[in-house]
Order: structure tokens, then C-alpha cells, then sequence
């Protein structure tokens, strides 16, 4: 029996077996009006714009983006009538659906590493990601590593663990994003593209770049004694980034933040004390 | 990653992180500083409040580590203080370190996590573990402020059941065992209890006990079978590793003597540390020992009077 005990909460991410067509998933986005969007509502975690709107949610309004409460009931919006070929993408999918939403980064947008603890797999619960527009510049970062998130594919991805995107595009960054709870045919569908499908992963060319910079820096005491001095993480963190420039490496302070979280978190945990 | 002979400079080993059969070593940049709290772990972590530490910690594989001390041998490694906790080994770390040309390790945790490391893995080759624990000392020993000459380390308690192992990586380094009249370091224990000895907090494996047989409500059986673990270890550390026994109610000028011959320093060298008051109040000790005294006699004497048997042959 497959169930969420039985190891199967490992699971990280995976690719799924099924593919969309995005350019059909694009024309209905598209014909969605302006000012139906709604800035996100945890204005902590990103800088630029962020915007979503719900093809279900607990109100059944279009408008309603926060999909608080696993027990409260959720009802599909007039965009989920509106929008067939989102909503044969939201039926492809075989569990209890809550809150559905098409959620848009705009250029230039980023969204902070953070953890979504009441998303995890071990909880039961289950996000799909459908991106139906995006581009190479978008950054999606999920616990160090970037997962290659193209249009028309479909991801499942445990966000209980750190994560962060970057929208370094022209363009918006659009998702469809079903969330719900996690059942038996969740968890053969995870099996099953895990088996079958390899998910390939890659280093974040920012965190490579930072990598780049560390060993300079251990070999370089003027630096060392210059970082050194950096009490606050932020400052260092900035401080970081325009040495790294100077150098001609490019990355960003959230590359750093992250590698120091992880950091961090390792030395916290060391064993034997 | 080949290192250059320099890079490791001011660098120290804080973490070892096993992955699979091969620790991996995590340093950070302690630069000049020299190591003088009580413990190792305190200066790291005061350390590493600094966030640099975080983002510019380096890693190497045990091999760069070797390579590196064989190229930079370090202090001259003087002594290994072995103990049974609560006997004035703290006190002792003091006096050594007192002295600025000397560096006191004491209890790192780097270290523990390469001997448990090690313990967990019997299959790992004697010689691997021993140029292991031979290169991570030597990182440990590296001079840093300046000026400084001779290395001690401090271990923890039950290291003293790694002897083999430790005497096998040093086989000249001047080894000691400190301890104490058992009832006073139960009392010690039970007024304030150490992590270490609480059943289940610290593997059980580590302090050579097995959780199974501990007896619900009975911390003072495990304590008293534990402690009565490493004073065997200690005994077969003076009969088989030549260690010397010492016993912290030795009077304090003769007992320094010793000890400063043992480790080939001058008794000049340490500085007396003005004297530790006596922890606790009268009458919960009064209580404690009343209440201790059987298991005490039933777990620890006959060590004791072993160890204290050997102790006056070394004394002669």
C-alpha cells in the first residue's frame, strides 16, 4: 500500500507524465481581463509584482487569492467555466481539489526563499505547478537546486522546503497552480513518474558563481579581514555581492542568503555536540 | 580541489560531516585567535555569531587535511588529559592554558564526531582511523596568535574507552587520567546532572552502556555504571597505555609536580589559579551523599580502590 508513512513524504519533486498544450492554456490566460488580478498578499516575501487570480477558492470568487484553511470548503470560480482548456488541466489531476489559482510574476519580480510548512507532503498535502508561460530567465529554485519548470509541463513539488523564483524575463512568469490533498492516486502518480520519468536538476549559475568567489576568498586575507568585519548578515550579504562584481562574478544577494541559510542550518545540526 | 601549501593557514576544523564511509571536514577562519575558554566549543561558537563563518566555511576531504598537516606539523602535542568528569579537570585545562605559550583543546566536538564516527564503524582499517585522528589534532594543534608552543587536549569523559585508538595515533604523547572519590562525583552528578549521563540523550553505545537495561526512575544506576565504565578504561589506560593516575585530592603541590613532569613542562611555566569554591549547598550534599552511598559502594568502589592501588604504585 502506498501512503504518505510509507516513505513516499520523501519525495521531493518530480516531473509528471502529463504534457499540455501551452499555446491553448496562453490563448485563455490571455483573454483574461487586467484588472481581475490581484497583488499577492504576503508582501514580506517578494519585491516587484506579484499577482494571482483564483479559478477556485474558498469565496468562488475570481478575486480571492488566499487559500487559508485545509478544512474550509472551496468552490470553483466563473473563470473555471470560462476557461475549458485550464479546466480540462485542473481535471487531469485525480484529488480533492482546493484553491486553483493562475499566478503571475511580473519582469523583474522575485519571490524570497521561504518555507511553506503547512505544504508538505508529510502533511498530505499536494501543489501542482502547470507553467503556461515562462521563460529561461525565470530562476525557480527549490532547496538549492533549479528545477527547469517549461511551459506546458507539470511539476509536483514539496514547498515545505526552502524555495525562491526570479523573473529575470521581459515577460510575465504565469503558473497554473491546483493545490489539495494528497490520496492514494497521488501517490501511485508520484511512483509511478519517479519511476519513469528523470527529473533532471541543476546548480543555480548564481550559487556556482558565489562558489567561485568563496575560494578566492579563502586565499585572499585582505578580503577575508574586510568580510570578516561584516557583523550584520544583510550587510555582509551586500557586501558579497559587490566583491564578487568587482571579480566579474555575478550573483545575487539571495544566492547568498540561501547558501548561508543552508550553511547555517548544517552547523546547527552538527552532530556529537 | 588541490590546495596550495598556505591556504589552510588560520583555518580550524569545527565539524566533520560522514557521508557514507569518508568524513568530510568543515573549517572556518579563527585567524589569530587563540583557544582560551574552558571549552573548545565555546570559542567556536562564539565565533561563529560572526556571519562570515557561514557563507565562507570550507570544506575538505580528510586527505587535504593530512596533506596539510603533514606540511604544517604544528605545536608540540605535550599531553592528553582523560577524566571522569566533575574531578577538577576544568580547573586543570585552566592552569595549562593559563600559560600563553600553551593551547588547551578541550572537548572538541570535531573530534567526537571522528572517535564516535570511528566506533560506529568497526570495519574502517586501524590505520586509516589512526592517520585520521593523527591529522585532525594536528589541524587543532596549528599555532594562531603567535608565541604559542605546546598543545594539550582535554577529552571528554568517556574518550578515555578510545584509548587504544589515541595511544595508537601518539604513541609518545604523555597521557593522564584525572579522577575523584566516586560519592563526591555522584553527589556532583545528581545536584547537576550532565547531559551526557541522562539515558537516551547522548548513545548510550558512546559512554558503553545499552539503553535496554536501563531501569526506569534509576538515572543514579546508569550514572553509577557509566562512571564506573570510564574508570575501568582509565585503569587499563595506566596498566596498558601508561598513563598516569591522578586523583584530585592529591595535595594540590606535589600533585602539579607530577603532573608537570609527566608532561615534560616546567613547573614554573603554570600559573597557580586562585582556589575553586566548593559548589552547592551543605545540606542538599549531606543529603545526596546519604542517599547515594549504597549505589556508590555497590558500582564504583572497587575501581576506585584499584585505581587508587595503582595510582600509589606509580607514586611510589
Amino acid at each position: 500500500m502506498l501512503n504518505a508513512d510509507a516513505g513516499n513524504a520523501a519525495i521531493r519533486w518530480t516531473k509528471l507524465p502529463f504534457v499540455f498544450d501551452a499555446a491553448l492554456l496562453r490563448s485563455e490566460v490571455a483573454g483574461i481581463a487586467d484588472d481581475a488580478w490581484v497583488a499577492h498578499f504576503n508582501k514580506n516575501d517578494y519585491a516587484g509584482e506579484w499577482s494571482s487570480v483564483s479559478l477556485r477558492s474558498r469565496s468562488g470568487n475570481v478575486g480571492d487569492i488566499v487559500p487559508m484553511g485545509h478544512g474550509a470548503e472551496y468552490f470553483d470560480t466563473p473563470l473555471m467555466e470560462s476557461c475549458p482548456h485550464l479546466r480540462a488541466v485542473v481535471e487531469a489531476f485525480d484529488f480533492p481539489k482546493r484553491a486553483v489559482r493562475l499566478m503571475r510574476l511580473h519582469p523583474g519580480a522575485s519571490i524570497k526563499e521561504h518555507c511553506d510548512r503547512d505544504l508538505g507532503l508529510a502533511d498530505g498535502e499536494v501543489r501542482i505547478h502547470v507553467p503556461v508561460e515562462t521563460s529561461d530567465k525565470v530562476e525557480f529554485i527549490v532547496a538549492g537546486r533549479v528545477l527547469p519548470l517549461r511551459e506546458g509541463e507539470s511539476w509536483f513539488i514539496d514547498f515545505s522546503q526552502p524555495h525562491r523564483v526570479r523573473n529575470d524575463g521581459e515577460h510575465h512568469r504565469i503558473h497554473l497552480v491546483i493545490d489539495g490533498s494528497a490520496n492514494e492516486r497521488v501517490f501511485e502518480l508520484l511512483e509511478r513518474s519517479l519511476r519513469e520519468i528523470v527529473t533532471e536538476t541543476f546548480d543555480p549559475p548564481g550559487v556556482l558563481r558565489l562558489e567561485t568567489f568563496r575560494e578566492m576568498v579563502w586565499e585572499d586575507a585582505e578580503l577575508q579581514a574586510e568580510l570578516l568585519g561584516q557583523s550584520g548578515l544583510k550587510s555582509l550579504c551586500e557586501a558579497v555581492v559587490v566583491a564578487g562584481a568587482r571579480r566579474g562574478l555575478a550573483f545575487s544577494v539571495e544566492d547568498a542568503e540561501s547558501v548561508y541559510r543552508q550553511s547555517e542550518q548544517e552547523w546547527k545540526q552538527k552532530a556529537g555536540r | 580541489m588541490s590546495l596550495n601549501a598556505s591556504s589552510l593557514k588560520g583555518w580550524i576544523p569545527v565539524q566533520l560531516r560522514w557521508d557514507g564511509d569518508e568524513p568530510r571536514v568543515r573549517w572556518i577562519l579563527l585567524g589569530e585567535r587563540r583557544l582560551v575558554e574552558t571549552r573548545f566549543e565555546r570559542t567556536i561558537d562564539a565565533e561563529m555569531r560572526r556571519p562570515f563563518h557561514h557563507l565562507f566555511r570550507r570544506d575538505t576531504s580528510m586527505a587535504e587535511m593530512e596533506a596539510w598537516v603533514e606540511a604544517h606539523p604544528g605545536l608540540e602535542f605535550c599531553g592528553m588529559v582523560f577524566h571522569l568528569s566533575r574531578c577538577g579537570s576544568t580547573r586543570m585545562a585552566e592552569r595549562l592554558a593559563a600559560n600563553e605559550q600553551y593551547v588547551v583543546a578541550a572537548q572538541p566536538g570535531v573530534l567526537e564526531s571522528l572517535l564516535e564516527g570511528c566506533r560506529q564503524q568497526p570495519e574502517l582499517a586501524m590505520e586509516l582511523k589512526v592517520r585520521w585522528v593523527r591529522a585532525l589534532v594536528g589541524a587543532l594543534a596549528q599555532p594562531r596568535a603567535g608565541g604559542e608552543q605546546r598543545f594539550f587536549l582535554k577529552a571528554e569523559p568517556w574518550q578515555v574507552h578510545d584509548v587504544e585508538l589515541l595511544r595508537a595515533a601518539f604513541p609518545d604523547v604523555a597521557m593522564l587520567f584525572l579522577y575523584r572519590e566516586p560519592l563526591a562525583v555522584m553527589v556532583s552528578h545528581a545536584a547537576i546532572p550532565a547531559e551526557w549521563l541522562i539515558p537516551g540523550v547522548r548513545r548510550a553505545a558512546r559512554v558503553r552502556m545499552v539503553l535496554e537495561n536501563v531501569e526506569p526512575g534509576r538515572t543514579d544506576l546508569y550514572r553509577g555504571r557509566a562512571l564506573a565504565a570510564i574508570c575501568e578504561s582509565g585503569l587499563r589506560a595506566a596498566e596498558q597505555y601508561g598513563a598516569m593516575l591522578v586523583n584530585d585530592a592529591e595535595a594540590p603541590g606535589a600533585m602539579w609536580e607530577r603532573v608537570a613532569r609527566h608532561f615534560g613542562v616546567p613547573l614554573a611555566d603554570l600559573p597557580e589559579l586562585a582556589d575553586a569554591a566548593e559548589m552547592g549547598a551543605r545540606d542538599r550534599r549531606v543529603e545526596l551523599e546519604e542517599r547515594l552511598r549504597g549505589v556508590t559502594d555497590e558500582l564504583l568502589r572497587s575501581v576506585y580502590t584499584r585505581l587508587e592501588t595503582a595510582r600509589r604504585a606509580q607514586v611510589g
